[in-house]
């Protein structure tokens, strides 16, 4: 009698630790493609509201660094607005000496062509040409881990300010993470210290394309592996996002070759110093490609053309 | 009832404390302070194993839901030592301390109180290091993570114990 109660009591224990455990591991499913359910928005929600009153506590202590960091985007913001500003000039006066020579003779009876030529018109031509791919909008961390294999950031930006999923997140040293989840006022950002996610890199000397992968073990560092073995380069190399992908613009700086390592005699396996200090993160930038939609649309067409 | 009141209080001070540590401790990707195990291993001989299990999976859903991090993580950690405790300490506790309602302390004796810990420590974050990384490769990595958290918990653990639990009896006992 005694042993079949204790076997009854193992049964019990064992339906309940399966449920409960289950419970857990539904949790910890879902909270990867946590987008998508609602549920987890409601939990998001409740850590959000606990995570910004924590902030607004933390932010007061550190307003001397803050004011110093705007200060310095400021001072880069201006000098950016200067040689903006005398580059458009620039190309105002050659653009007008190049109609006043062209049209020598038959202006005045030209009427189509002063219209088409007033500054409205100039103005929209330029902005036409001259637009660009990526649209920024600047954001707060208020929430920041690196010690975990997948990380995660908040920003203080949601729904409301226009970030949108699967927008890139960036500063100017490095690309930062990948907007998984939105909410009205703030963003979940999936950082680039994932052991899953990865970014396309290039060699900014040769050009040589590769992907960027964190690998757990070192935040200062990551590797960029699959790198042919006839590639030509050195220790100290930039390496600088390819600008691949609808994520995140060309170019921006991610590290410097550290060392290299041969991987099953066929492709380098790079070492990189990462520029970006992950630990101390404060300002970032959302980027959302202007183009996205059509370049989405224009692969799914060719997709939908080589299934039929 | 005193000694109730005493481990309620224990146990909300140590969540704070863990949330905390999540949110804004970081000691590096080999070090993970975990407090929680620790409210678990000090329940009463008397709780039931379904009652661990349920106190371990509540208290670590609301440390995760007020942590930044993976939702279910510290729970399907916690809810595995819920249940594994108790059959340890049927091996090693007779059955007056069982009765009078006690919590496991050094009095089970020093060696068998540690091994307690190491062991349900050692579950603890092998599970939660396991489902953080979904693997446990590289395994060199995960198992200097594992060793270096489980000495730190551990002399932790000690700590608290010889804080918060009748240090007058341990200095006894150790004499």
């Amino acid at each position: 009698m005694h042993k079949r109660s204790n076997f009854i009591n193992f049964i019990i224990h064992f339906i309940i630790f399966v449920i409960l455990e289950g419970l857990a591991i539904f949790f910890i499913s879902k909270n990867s493609i946590i987008q998508k359910y609602k549920i987890m928005q409601e939990i998001r929600l409740v850590q959000n509201l606990t995570c910004s009153n924590q902030y607004k506590i933390k932010s007061y202590f550190s307003l001397e660094r803050t004011n110093q960091q705007l200060a310095e985007e400021n001072a880069k913001l201006k000098s950016f607005l200067s040689d903006y500003q005398q580059s458009l000039s620039q190309k105002d006066s050659s653009y007008n000496d190049g109609n006043s020579i062209e049209n020598i003779g038959n202006k005045q009876n030209d009427s189509i062509y002063d219209n088409s030529n007033s500054i409205e018109n100039i103005g929209n031509k330029q902005e036409n040409e001259s637009k660009p791919l990526f649209k920024y909008i600047s954001a707060e961390i208020i929430q920041n881990t690196c010690n975990r294999a997948h990380n995660r950031i908040i920003l203080n930006k949601g729904s409301l300010d226009g970030i949108k999923e699967d927008m890139g997140v960036i500063t100017d040293r490095g690309i930062i993470g990948i907007v998984r989840q939105v909410s009205k006022h703030f963003s979940l950002v999936y950082s680039f210290l994932d052991i899953d996610e990865s970014i396309s890199s290039i060699i900014k000397r040769t050009n040589t394309f590769g992907p960027l992968i964190w690998d757990g073990t070192n935040i200062k560092y990551a590797i960029m592996s699959e790198v042919p073995v006839h590639t030509l380069f050195s220790v100290g190399d930039t390496i600088v996002s390819s600008g691949y992908s609808t994520i995140y613009p060309a170019n921006i700086p991610l590290g410097i070759i550290e060392s290299s390592e041969v991987k099953e005699g066929t492709q380098y396996n790079l070492k990189i110093k990462l520029f970006e200090n992950y630990s101390s993160l404060k300002f970032v930038y959302v980027t959302e490609c202007r183009d996205k939609e059509e370049i989405l649309s224009l692969i799914k067409e060719k997709e939908d053309n080589n299934e039929k | 009832m005193k000694n109730n009141i005493h481990y309620i209080i224990t146990t909300i001070v140590i969540v704070i404390i863990q949330i905390l540590c999540n949110n804004y401790l970081s000691l590096g990707l080999y070090l993970y302070p975990a407090l929680l195990p620790f409210v678990i291993l000090k329940l009463p001989f008397k709780i039931r194993p379904i009652h661990s299990m349920i106190i371990a999976f509540c208290l670590g859903l609301i440390t995760d839901i007020l942590s930044n991090g993976i939702l279910g993580l510290n729970a399907a950690s916690l809810t595995l030592v819920g249940l594994l405790r108790q059959p340890l300490l049927n091996n090693s506790v007779n059955q007056k301390d069982i009765e009078r309602n006690e919590s496991p302390n050094f009095k089970m004796g020093i060696y068998q109180y540690i091994s307690y810990m190491i062991i349900l420590y050692f579950v603890y974050l092998t599970v939660y290091i396991g489902l953080d990384m979904m693997s446990l490769s590289p395994i060199s990595f995960t198992l200097i993570k594992i060793i270096c958290s489980l000495v730190l918990n551990i002399i932790l653990c000690l700590i608290l114990e010889i804080l918060l639990y009748d240090r007058k009896k341990i200095n006894d006992r150790l004499r």
